[in-house]
């Protein structure tokens, strides 16, 4: 697949000896904006379903208009869609991980709700080793950064939209408000475009994350390998593949030292500090790159909410945080058509949240539940954090609900310098 | 076991919406609700806050009042601070009806939990009352100053995502006091900065902005007079902003 700046990926059919090129500059005579989404989006008109898995092109159809929702009763009710990032330990591709099952059991369990009012949508694993949700915070921060960076990889994050495209592709006749977590955010934001669903929210927990991939996919390889180096301890090649890395991105700061540094460390067996300075290094290109989202999101959409935390990994990388636009969506808003004020970027910074307070972790819903290796203060933090979040996803439904949400809680500034919600809760409610 | 959990949710259901339950009865745990778990909690209440608004938008105040009232029961309630969404809908009706006394003891429970953010609530409940009594604009124009220097960020040639919240209050204000030219400009402000922006035509009856300048240019014509003595008196300004789906007024 390419575009005017090169090859983006190569794939080949299965099962069959001749790989398929998609070369996006027979369908796009605007030379300004190549990137990679425009190369994709060029293929919505023919609805062209491309299937992908493990970088091979599975299958490719053609399917009815994705503008046309297609017949059937036509429902007001919202549905809630829940896309998982990472930490996806289970065994099949086709179960969600606990967090989003409780989320949904908790949700199914509250009268008002249903099965049909409920879409969870499983998504892959990722191909590196993933340490146990039990382990430290250390590993379990790493592997989010891990997973985050291969969620942006060509095939990953192709594969990745195809299944949320099938699973939302059943549920066009309803407004979906959609969450997605993490990696999950993005292909989720893509197939609902693929799919044309209505979507009225989007709700990204620490999911509009910087678009590193731009920089090359060579180069987020060759960052994953670190990373994963780095929390294994494994010396052999670091020192090569760090200059390597640190020849094609821009470092603020003294790149020898750094690399120097991490190795001494690693060897020292300081593996956290060896990170931590690695993570210094990378700073600036998570600062330099906009989020790996299309230009626009589907019409339908008014609220679009950017949820991080302060002691999430990606937030430290500069991954995530306060955005000024994304995908044409200002904390101003903006007119469409109809003179409405839509299109509102609602930035919200939740004090003290790491990757994995978002929702509740562990086997079990239930508040008193106490995931192995947890403190009773981290579980206790978990829940309440994860209590903001359910509450901000129900109040998400429009840009006045959000509004009266974020406004009348005490525990929820707003900050005119950065034009962010700060929410700081209670660490012992 | 599933069955069971389905009846005591039914039970707790109807419990909350039987109209023999007072609300006074729901504010002060005096009435019980059969345990639900925390998320559940979370739904029923949001549930109940929601009802709440489309009343308050409906201008159903009273109704509206008792909807919010069930969502700070505390059995419905995870936490205490939990029933803060609901506590300012109740604050917001009343100073909507012109009880500005009571919005401002409402508004105590909140001022002791986060004095900083809800000052601003606190100083225009104190410029409406003190208005009324003087029967002066003076402590409104004073207040929309204080709103347009701290929101200097969020107001025109700037839009932010505190534009529509300043906004509504410093509609509702000059709309209180018939100050129709200034409520006309300064709405025409917030369209000029929406024009630059786009796509569309800011100036059209799906702007919500221009309903409320299209409601002031109907009471100038017709010669409104100022709320101020006047209380739960409201000109067409602010039944603009709440019956909008976008002002969170």
């Amino acid at each position: 697949m390419s575009d005017a700046s090169g090859t983006i990926g190569r794939f080949t059919a299965e099962g069959g000896e001749y790989p398929i090129t998609i070369d996006g500059r027979e369908h796009d005579s605007d030379t300004k904006n190549k990137s990679f989404w425009n190369v994709v989006f060029n293929y919505l008109p023919y609805a062209l379903d491309l299937y992908f898995s493990q970088g091979q092109l599975k299958k490719a159809n053609v399917q009815v208009s994705p503008s046309s929702p297609g017949s059937g009763t036509v429902s007001t009710k919202e549905i809630y869609v829940l896309a998982n990032g990472i930490g996806n330990l289970e065994d099949s591709d086709a179960k969600s991980p606990d967090y989003i099952r409780n989320l949904q059991t908790d949700m199914k369990e509250q009268s008002q709700i249903t099965d049909d009012d409920l879409l969870a949508i499983p998504l892959y694993r990722p191909t590196l080793p993933v340490i146990e949700a039990a382990d430290n915070a250390f590993n379990k921060a790493v592997d989010a950064l891990k997973w985050t960076l291969e969620s942006q990889f060509l095939p990953t994050r192709l594969s990745l939209a195809g299944g949320v495209r099938e699973k939302l592709k059943h549920v066009l006749s309803r407004p979906v408000v959609a969450m997605g977590y993490s990696g999950g955010f993005v292909p989720l934001v893509e197939g609902a475009l693929f799919a044309g669903t209505q979507v009225k929210s989007f709700i990204s927990l620490a999911g509009i994350v910087s678009g590193i991939a731009a920089v090359g996919q060579g180069v987020v390889n060759l960052i994953v390998q670190a990373v994963d180096k780095i929390q294994r301890g494994v010396l052999q090649g670091l020192e090569d593949l760090l200059n390597r890395l640190f020849e094609k991105i821009p470092v603020a700061g003294n790149v020898i030292g750094f690399v120097t540094s991490i190795i001494g460390f690693v060897q020292g067996n300081v593996l956290d500090r060896a990170f931590s300075i690695f993570k210094d290094a990378l700073k600036e290109v998570g600062r330099i790159y906009p989020p790996a989202l299309p230009n626009a999101l589907p019409s339908s959409t008014d609220v679009l909410v950017n949820l991080w935390g302060t002691k999430d990994i990606l937030y430290d990388f500069n991954l995530v945080g306060a955005r000024n636009e994304v995908s044409g969506f200002t904390p101003g808003g903006r007119l469409d058509a109809n003179q409405n004020i839509t299109k509102q970027l609602f930035n919200i910074e939740i004090i003290g949240a790491s990757h994995f307070d978002y929702m509740k972790r562990g086997a079990s819903a239930a508040s008193s539940y106490m995931p192995p290796g947890e403190t009773r203060a981290e579980r206790t933090w978990n829940v309440t954090v994860s209590q903001f979040v359910t509450r901000l996803i129900l109040n998400s439904t429009s840009i006045d609900s959000l509004a009266r949400f974020l406004r009348g809680r005490n525990d929820v500034l707003f900050d005119t310098a950065r034009k962010v919600w700060v929410v700081n809760l209670p660490v012992n409610p | 076991m599933r069955h069971k959990s389905k009846m005591i949710k039914a039970i707790a259901l109807a419990l909350l919406m039987s109209p023999r339950l007072s609300a006074e009865e729901y504010s002060n745990g005096s009435l019980a609700v059969p345990a639900l778990s925390d998320t559940e909690k979370i739904f029923f209440q949001t549930g109940i806050e929601r009802e709440g608004r489309e009343l308050e938008e409906k201008e159903a105040y009273d109704e509206a009042l008792i909807k919010y009232r069930e969502a700070t029961n505390p059995d419905v309630l995870n936490h205490d601070y939990d029933a803060a969404v609901a506590l300012a809908g109740i604050e917001r009706i009343y100073e909507k009806q012109g009880r500005f006394e009571q919005a401002l003891e409402q508004l105590q429970w909140h001022l002791a939990r986060n004095p900083a953010k809800f000052e601003e609530d606190r100083l225009r409940l104190v410029a409406l009352i003190k208005a009324r009594d003087n029967a002066s604009s003076e402590p409104i124009y004073d207040h929309i100053s204080y709103l347009q220097n701290k929101y200097k960020n969020e107001l025109p040639p700037d839009l932010g995502g505190y534009t529509a919240i300043v906004s509504s209050h410093i509609i509702y204000l000059y709309d209180h006091i018939a100050d129709y030219a200034s409520g006309i400009s300064f709405v025409e402000g917030i369209l000029k900065a929406y024009a630059k922006i786009g796509p569309g035509d800011p100036y059209g009856l799906g702007n919500p902005y221009y309903q409320v300048k299209m409601a002031f240019e109907a009471d100038k014509k017709d010669g409104r007079e100022s709320c101020i003595a006047k209380p739960g008196c409201m000109g067409r300004a602010t039944k603009a902003l709440t019956q909008s789906d976008y002002f969170p007024w």
